[in-house]
């Protein structure tokens, strides 16, 4: 998940500082809050060193009548300084303003304005001049801002939005919503069939990445709706999902999706072709070696068919010393030795041999 | 990262940045701090620019009352 989280930061950060997004790439070595706190800390270095010119400017904004603030604002201002002239204004006031501008105008602004002003803006907008805000955000593509803006509209205003946007835009604006916990009341409002359909979009548009991202920021029972809804999906879409994942090594984002399924769901996943594969299996292993994830892995092993689980017995056999105790480390702590076993007596005697002599399961042994 | 480079990010950043990324190599602060400084001047030429141009799309008449009334 903090891949995917990253790489969502990156973006927003990028766009913050007008960059490139690879040549920030670098900061998906670092934790992802750490880098969100940076954003924030960039938004305030940025905004709070305006020029005094915006302040002379709201002041005297704030003596002119609202309608004829916005005129002046559409016609003499652009979008980037009335941006920063509603960063300025009390809330009430900038929404008196917006209100009396055209959307198309309005969604030019949104990308300028400060983003901690946008909750108190957007909770004073009438829904009417919200939809269309948005409508016309999604026609520019600007997921970016409607990421930031999305976690702030009423059910109202959603109720009416979320049928006129594509699958796609959902995906990529959900992909960067600037509040993920209010994903869950996005997806509530979406409703099963409509996230189907998103779900499919997201095979068929090679968006798995972002569909993972969205399902793991949402709460446990949405996120076990989410991926019930992902196993109901034809065999070939899955299978594009565990290769995705395997190319990108998402296993971090994609496990725990898999371990909210029942068991009949995860039967189905485990049979994929896909996950015969080799090349796929060595790397889950290791993704799971590297994320600790034992907890959410090892119920998918007893789940796939004989061959697969060889494979996986042979690829977690083969993990160097230092992994192998990891292993050990984790099924400990997670008190999974249960279902671990079985994968034992598929090793090679000499890979046997070495998880007998791990320290930990020594202990385990003789506790 | 240098304590140099350190120094140069926090003075663009205005507070010290996450302690994580000390883990940063020079090269990397330093595209953070100049990509910061860069986008301060363009925000702060872009408000300038917004200014004039603001200027030019109102008749030529009322264009000082304006910036008398409005940018100054």
């Amino acid at each position: 998940m903090d891949t995917l989280r990253s790489r969502a930061e990156i973006l927003k950060l990028a766009r913050l500082l007008d960059v490139e997004p690879r040549k920030l790439a670098f900061l998906e070595e670092l934790p992802v809050e750490d880098v969100r706190a940076f954003r924030e800390r960039s938004v305030a270095a940025l905004f709070d060193g305006a020029p005094g010119l915006l302040d002379r400017i709201a002041a005297k904004t704030r003596l002119l009548p609202a309608g004829i603030a916005a005129g002046i604002s559409q016609k003499a201002l652009g979008p980037q300084l009335a941006a920063a002239l509603a960063g300025r204004l009390e809330p009430g006031r900038a929404a008196d303003i917006i209100e009396r501008l055209p959307p198309e105008f309005t969604a030019r602004c949104c990308h300028h304005v400060d983003p901690r002003r946008i909750a108190g803006i957007m909770g004073r907008l009438d829904d009417d001049i919200v939809v269309r805000i948005a409508l016309v955000l999604a026609d520019r593509r600007d997921h970016l801002t409607m990421g930031r803006f999305v976690g702030h509209l009423r059910d109202s205003a959603l109720l009416r939005i979320l049928p006129r946007l594509d699958d796609t835009t959902l995906l990529l604006t959900g992909f960067v919503i600037d509040h993920p916990e209010q994903l869950g009341r996005i997806v509530e409002l979406l409703g099963e069939e409509r996230v189907s359909s998103v779900i499919a979009s997201a095979a068929d548009g090679g968006l798995w990445p972002e569909a993972m991202a969205v399902a793991s920021m949402s709460s446990g029972e949405q996120r076990a709706r989410i991926a019930s809804l992902t196993a109901a999906q034809p065999e070939a879409r899955l299978d594009s999902l565990v290769r995705t994942t395997a190319e990108q090594n998402l296993w971090e984002s994609l496990l725990p999706i898999v371990a909210a399924l029942d068991e009949d769901e995860l039967r189905a996943v485990a049979a994929l072709p896909s996950l015969r594969d080799p090349a796929v299996l060595d790397g889950l292993v290791r993704g799971v070696v590297a994320t600790g994830l034992w907890a959410e892995f090892l119920p998918m092993v007893a789940a796939l068919p004989p061959t697969a689980r060889r494979i996986v017995a042979k690829a977690a056999g083969a993990l160097s010393d230092p992994d192998l105790d990891a292993l050990a480390g984790g099924v400990e702590k997670e008190d999974l030795w249960e279902l671990v076993f079985p994968l034992v007596e598929l090793m090679n005697d000499g890979a046997r041999k070495r998880i007998f002599e791990l320290p930990a399961f020594q202990e385990r042994a003789a506790g | 990262m240098s304590a140099e480079e350190l120094a140069l990010l926090r003075a663009e950043l205005g507070a010290p940045p996450p302690e994580s990324f000390g883990s940063l190599d020079d090269t990397q602060a330093r595209t953070l701090t100049l990509a910061l400084r860069r986008a301060r001047e363009r925000r702060a030429s872009g408000l300038n620019e917004a200014v004039e141009d603001a200027l030019t799309l109102v008749p030529a008449l009322t264009r000082e009352p304006l910036r008398r009334m409005l940018f100054r």
